[in-house]
């Protein structure tokens, strides 16, 4: 127990002692944690400092977990009235639990409030559930008493996510949603439990119902609003179109359509937006505007998951191909007639929100697995095996992208094979003229890269490029794997096919981005990197390119890479920058260049207000104690790689594989959830 | 039983785009709304509206004449999930057809329409 209050330090180890805990040590403060944890093995840390909320303690708090040789303690808080606004934060940091600093003077109330506690996580582990489901309850008792419903859905949908296989934790989305006040989206996990568990929750809905009355009102919704469709865009020029879609979708119920003429107004408004609900576009090429291939492929690269309509007179089959790659939801032919309109735009709608049919559904979990939405893409999965109509080919494939996504490319390489196969004897005489998808050869060919198989993974790519030649995503990539194997010439090539089809297109840019840096182009670099609004994923990859070939004992070419990035990012970057200098003097460390990682670390303090601040300061602090006590700082040689390390031994059931692989390290609802109003505060 | 083995014993392909047919009732030819949804070699899923009976027939026009007309009949004909109702469109039903021509066996739907520019069937 962490205390500097008499009293109620006195009150707590009475308490404890009662109830049959028979060491209890004390500290006054949070630098007695190290004395006492030297000493003995510690299980559960008690803190309550009134007032030590202010950054530097909160700081400590939050980065207790980093240290590895906590993570077999758990901590609790003591938290005073004025002080709970910081439990999110906390939780997200990995406290177990919370108490009001009011009860623990009271040894009574102390007392059955740990008796509750502790009942709590007995019947936890009787129904072998994560520790998570403890500090969930815990921290919910507080959000729902403060009435904080943005961090309360945050919570209960990050237990969904992380809980694909309780079903339950859908109700307590719902009950969430309906303290909200969104009685749509909580209705929407309602079905979702009633597709999962069918007649399991009846009772407990039909509770929920009776508590929120409202979330039964269902007879004034119009159609879109039904599926929660109510911004829709449109980029139609012919007036006889645009009349007869507005026509339409008013039929339907919609308010808010946005009619464009050109796809460069629609992509200048539509980019700088959080983006429509759903997006109908007509399928040309025209002088002076983007091109239906440009602006689809940007769209879908700005907003993975929005379902788009294509609007088609003419279609060359390559372009139809890339309709499919990008998950067309729809294809509607011109010039439109109101009444087969009205029925596939519903049907569009109706697919893209609650999809029923093979190809909706495939959509729908890549698009979950893409967003780590586990616990749709699950109970979707389960439906997609179940339909008998759906051929064996394509479950495998469902299969493979759920091992692929859990980053077990060994196995999703081998249902791949798997499939590709079934689908040749699937296709027989009969279906003669109907292509094979090329879904799954791409996919085979990312897990044949990641598994080292390169050579075999270009070929392969190569081959999926003349079928669907004006697609981006399968240009970069080449560009990326042909880089990799050393086929400098052919990534250029790439590069310059891709260029040629959009050269404004984000993802192509951070791709040119990426690979004028391993090439040293630092010029092209910066020019792509300014016209990029977003390089936080670009400098992640760099940095995991850096720990490679660092690992692989190019340390001079990793180092380079990092001062390459530095060289070419745009100065007011300057959170990034300190990124990068922060891990290049990591890496510096790491292979013992004190000086020159330390001048790196200096250069990433310089921006006092980056995400890595923090880090860089806890950073500086333990070299100079280090320094102070005469000892070096040790850093272990190998860097971690984060989600994207790849391993090759499956472990034995699926779940075990999802929860070995996603919710590590299990330590309450560390590395789960995350406070929605630290992400507020970071972004401000 | 002999309803439900027609339903499953083969793959079905998705379909979207536009058919280049008209479908209209077998018994007064009235025009028929479809969309498309999946297709086998003697079958189509369609969402219909009016939507007919299981047992009932429609006819399948190929709006150039390319092919001779097609009689195509209902197996299944089910309401589409809750919260699918489209206003005016009451009667709209997710179904299943068969050809039931003499020379069904001859007929390939997958191939007559595999080679038109407006229709997509994905595997």
């Amino acid at each position: 127990m962490l205390s500097d209050q008499d009293l109620a330090r006195s009150s707590i180890v009475k308490t404890f002692h009662s109830l049959g805990f028979p060491d209890v040590s004390i500290g006054k403060s949070l630098a007695d944690w190290s004395r006492i944890s030297e000493k003995k093995t510690v299980d559960w840390l008690i803190i309550y400092l009134p007032g030590c909320m202010d950054r530097l303690d909160r700081a400590w708090i939050e980065s207790f977990y980093e240290k590895s040789r906590h993570t077999s303690v758990r901590f609790s808080i003591v938290v005073t009235e004025q002080e709970r606004f910081h439990l999110p934060i906390l939780f997200a940091a990995g406290a177990l639990s919370w108490l009001p600093a009011e009860i623990v003077r009271d040894s009574k109330a102390l007392s059955s409030w740990i008796t509750h506690f502790f009942g709590s996580i007995l019947m936890s582990v009787q129904d072998n559930r994560h520790e998570a489901y403890v500090a969930a309850t815990s921290l919910r008792s507080y959000l729902r008493e403060a009435m904080i419903w943005d961090d309360l859905i945050e919570l209960d949908k990050t237990m969904v996510d992380a809980f694909p296989s309780q079903p339950d934790n859908l109700l307590t989305l719902a009950e969430s949603y309906f303290c909200e006040g969104d009685y749509n989206k909580g209705r929407a996990c309602v079905e979702q439990l009633r597709q999962v568990a069918p007649e399991s929750y009846e009772e407990q809905i039909q509770q929920l119902q009776e508590r929120f009355p409202n979330s039964l009102l269902k007879k004034e919704e119009s159609f879109v609003e039904r599926f929660s469709v109510k911004n829709i865009a449109c980029v139609e020029r012919d007036v006889r179109e645009r009349q007869l879609i507005d026509t339409v979708l008013r039929r339907l119920g919609a308010s808010e359509i946005r009619f464009f003429d050109s796809f460069r107004s629609a992509w200048g408004t539509l980019s700088q937006s959080s983006g429509p609900d759903m997006l109908i576009f007509e399928w040309t090429k025209r002088q002076d505007d983007l091109s239906s291939i440009q602006f689809a492929q940007r769209v879908r690269d700005r907003f993975p998951s929005l379902p788009i309509i294509g609007l088609v007179s003419q279609i060359l089959p390559q372009e139809g191909q890339l309709l499919n790659d990008l998950g067309t939801v729809q294809i509607i032919h011109k010039p439109l007639r109101e009444e087969p309109t009205l029925m596939s735009l519903a049907f569009a709608i109706q697919q893209s929100k609650s999809p029923t049919e093979r190809k909706t559904i495939e959509q729908k979990i890549i698009q979950c697995l893409q967003s780590g939405e586990q616990s749709l893409a699950f109970s979707l999965r389960k439906q997609f095996i179940a339909k008998k109509s759906i051929a064996q080919s394509r479950k495998l494939y469902v299969e493979a992208m759920f091992y692929f996504y859990l980053h077990n490319y060994v196995k999703a390489r081998d249902l791949l094979v798997k499939a590709i196969k079934v689908a040749k004897e699937e296709s027989g005489p009969e279906m003669e003229g109907v292509k094979t998808s090329i879904d799954k050869t791409v996919l085979l060919s990312k897990c044949l890269f990641k598994l080292g198989d390169k050579e075999v993974a270009v070929r392969l790519l190569e081959s999926t490029r003349q079928r669907s030649p004006y697609n981006i995503g399968i240009l970069t990539a080449l560009m990326e794997m042909n880089y990799e194997v050393g086929r400098i010439k052919e990534a250029k090539e790439a590069m310059a096919d891709a260029e040629s089809i959009d050269a404004g297109n984000i993802r192509l840019l951070q791709a040119s981005a990426h690979l004028s840096l391993l090439v040293g182009d630092t010029e092209k670099a910066t020019a792509c990197m300014e016209k990029v609004e977003n390089l936080q994923d670009l400098v992640r990859r760099l940095n995991n390119q850096a720990i490679l070939l660092i690992q692989s004992d190019q340390y001079s070419k990793g180092v380079d890479l990092y001062q390459s990035a530095l060289n070419s990012l745009p100065t007011h970057e300057t959170g990034l920058i300190a990124t990068v200098n922060y891990n290049m003097a990591l890496a510096h460390f790491r292979n013992d260049q004190f000086d020159k990682g330390y001048a790196s670390l200096q250069s990433a303090l310089e921006h006092t207000h980056s995400k890595i601040y923090t880090k860089a300061q806890n950073l500086q602090r333990r070299i100079e104690a280090s320094q102070a006590a005469g000892q070096p700082l040790q850093f272990p040689k190998v860097a971690a790689m984060g989600r994207g390390h790849e391993r090759e031994h499956p472990s034995e059931g699926f779940l075990q594989e999802a929860l070995s692989c996603h919710y590590q390290p299990h330590i309450a609802l560390y590395g789960l959830f995350r406070a929605a109003n630290r992400t507020k505060a970071e972004v401000a | 039983m002999t309803q439900k083995t027609e339903r499953r014993h083969q793959v079905r392909l998705s379909l979207y785009g536009e058919l280049p047919v008209r479908f209209l009732d077998a018994e007064h030819l009235n025009e028929i709304f479809v969309t498309p949804v999946d297709i086998t070699p003697q079958g189509l899923g369609l969402l219909v509206s009016p939507a007919p009976q299981p047992g009932e027939s429609m006819i399948m026009q190929f709006l150039d004449e390319s092919h001779p007309q097609i009689l195509l009949r209902c197996c299944h004909s089910q309401a589409h999930q809750t919260g699918f109702v489209i206003p005016g469109m009451e009667a709209l039903r997710r179904c299943g057809f068969v050809v039931v021509l003499k020379e069904a066996e001859d007929i390939n739907l997958v191939q007559i329409f595999s080679g038109n520019d407006s229709v997509f069937i994905g595997e």
